[in-house]
């Protein structure tokens, strides 16, 4: 076993790893913070649509929504992923992280909202009173003094599911996307040799370290001030 | 007409009948206490006033201009709202400051968001006459830093007049309950409404800090501010008030000057409720 050869391909697949877990992020940090107000909107309608799609995401395991991203193309209305590639104009090997991202985004994006809702709900109604007799719009009121507090109150359960999310994405193999996990599995097989699952696992505590220390700084950050 | 008239106020919450045809006239410089057990409907009252919530029947004309009457069906659009809105300020019985904002960022934010508001249309105008973009910027440049070195002495100005000039860069939660509702009148005092509300200012205090709020407000009356105050506390009340009305069930069961009220009560409802306040202040 060439161990630079074996760290290299690590390294590549952890390159992956980082890309859908970035990616990710990217949109389901504010698609959670939409959702949350989805589900907390006056219009029953679009309160209830939100509420159960969170309801179905929840309930359902993430490797599941990711083969069933990945066949509503073809089983939903009968195009070829081949097609659809063509369509978009990207490789089929393009099309196979979108589905992924598709599936890990809108996951994600739900356990956000549910704790953006949380941290919402737990600012005193004085605050918004306060803005509006200041004259402020509600654009202002929850820019300008809820949006801050809420991000102080919900910094420690994202960063729960944020670690969470650098493992979770270990489930991307099942498309044969070859993030870390997956390319640490052909080598152990590749090699007869445990050591890959090793090296994976120290990619994977160090990049967890290094969000556990940013977290642990930005909680230090906003605790300048109590409730 | 007086400066204020607030004409048959109803509002029911469900079955609870919170408001039933409160009638309340304030002039231009004067102060009214308004007391009453817990229940009595004195805080909606207020927040009715402040649009917090809208009476189910009833008027409110403030210097000569209807803001509210029942009759109208039109709703008001959220602009106007806000516009009515600001002739009072509010002052919360829990101070309602906003925590991540040191004391002087309290009392401009406000302003500052109107400023911003002033300023987008100040460069549409500019705009329209065919102003130059570099030309029209520096012009508002200039203007904004302008108004906002006024809003700022404003503020510190404000802080002097309660005190607290000192601790214009502390955070809310580094200050007593009395600093932090005397932060929460000079931010209400920034917007300069025409009546100032108090809804139990000292009620959320320890007893000891009551006096450096009452203070203040006393300080108050005596630059002619027209100011409407819910309170327990009575004396106060009978020191500072120049019309006071006891309501009792949603209705104002007896309206009149300090002595009246407190000297000279007339209804029974009120004469219990007097002695059943004084007997707590010795007890």
């Amino acid at each position: 076993m060439n161990l630079s050869l074996v760290l290299g391909e690590l390294t590549k697949g952890f390159g992956k790893t980082l890309l859908l877990f970035a990616i990710t992020l990217i949109v389901a940090l504010p698609l959670g913070l939409i959702l949350s107000l989805g589900a907390r909107s006056k219009f029953k309608p679009l309160k209830y649509l939100v509420k159960g799609l969170i309801w179905v995401v929840r309930s359902t395991p993430l490797m599941l929504q990711v083969l069933f991203v990945s066949f509503v193309p073809f089983y939903g209305f009968g195009i070829l992923n081949k097609d659809l590639a063509g369509f978009l104009g990207v490789e089929i090997y393009s099309l196979t992280f979108i589905f992924i991202a598709v599936a890990f985004a809108l996951n994600y994006s739900c356990y956000f909202a549910e704790i953006f809702r949380g941290g919402i709900e737990s600012i005193s109604k004085g605050q918004y009173e306060a803005g509006k007799v200041l004259g402020m719009t509600k654009s202002q009121i929850f820019f300008k003094i809820i949006l801050f507090q809420v991000i102080k109150k919900v910094l420690a359960p994202v960063s729960n599911e944020v670690i969470t999310l650098v493992k979770d994405t270990a489930l991307a193999s099942v498309l044969g996307f070859e993030d870390l996990f997956t390319v640490a599995k052909g080598l152990v097989n590749q090699y007869v040799n445990l050591a890959p699952f090793l090296y994976a696992a120290l990619f994977y505590l160090v990049f967890n370290g290094v969000l556990s220390l940013l977290f642990g700084y930005l909680e230090r950050k906003v605790s300048y001030y109590k409730e | 007409m007086a400066y204020l008239q607030i004409t048959d106020f109803y509002k029911d919450f469900g079955d609870v009948k919170v408001l039933k045809g409160v009638n309340v006239q304030v002039e231009k410089g004067e102060v009214l206490s308004i007391i009453g057990s817990s229940g009595s409907g004195k805080t909606t009252l207020l927040r009715c006033i402040n649009f917090l919530e809208t009476p189910d029947k009833g008027s409110m004309v403030l210097d000569g201009q209807e803001l509210f009457s029942s009759d109208i069906e039109k709703k008001d659009t959220d602009a106007e709202l806000r516009e009515k809105r600001l002739n009072f300020g509010l002052v919360f019985q829990s101070f309602n400051l906003f925590p991540q904002y040191t004391v002087v960022k309290n009392i401009t934010l406000a302003p500052t968001l109107q400023l911003n508001d002033k300023i987008r249309q100040k460069n549409l105008e500019l705009k329209k006459q065919g102003v130059k973009f570099f030309e029209r910027r520096t012009r508002i440049n200039e203007y904004k830093a302008i108004k906002k070195q006024e809003i700022e002495k404003e503020a510190l100005s404000l802080l002097e007049t309660v005190g607290l000039t000192d601790k214009k860069d502390a955070y809310p939660c580094e200050l007593s309950g009395g600093q932090c509702q005397r932060v929460a009148i000079a931010r209400a005092l920034a917007l300069k409404p025409k009546v100032l509300c108090f809804d139990e200012p000292t009620s959320a205090l320890d007893p000891e800090l009551t006096g450096e709020v009452l203070r203040v407000i006393k300080s108050l009356k005596n630059q002619d501010r027209t100011m409407i105050i819910v309170t327990h506390e009575m004396g106060f009340a009978k020191n500072v008030s120049d019309k006071v009305v006891f309501m009792s069930e949603g209705e104002i069961v007896e309206y009149g000057t300090p002595e009246q009220i407190f000297t000279n009560p007339k209804n029974p409802t009120l004469k219990h409720f007097l002695s059943t306040v004084s007997n707590k202040e010795e007890a």
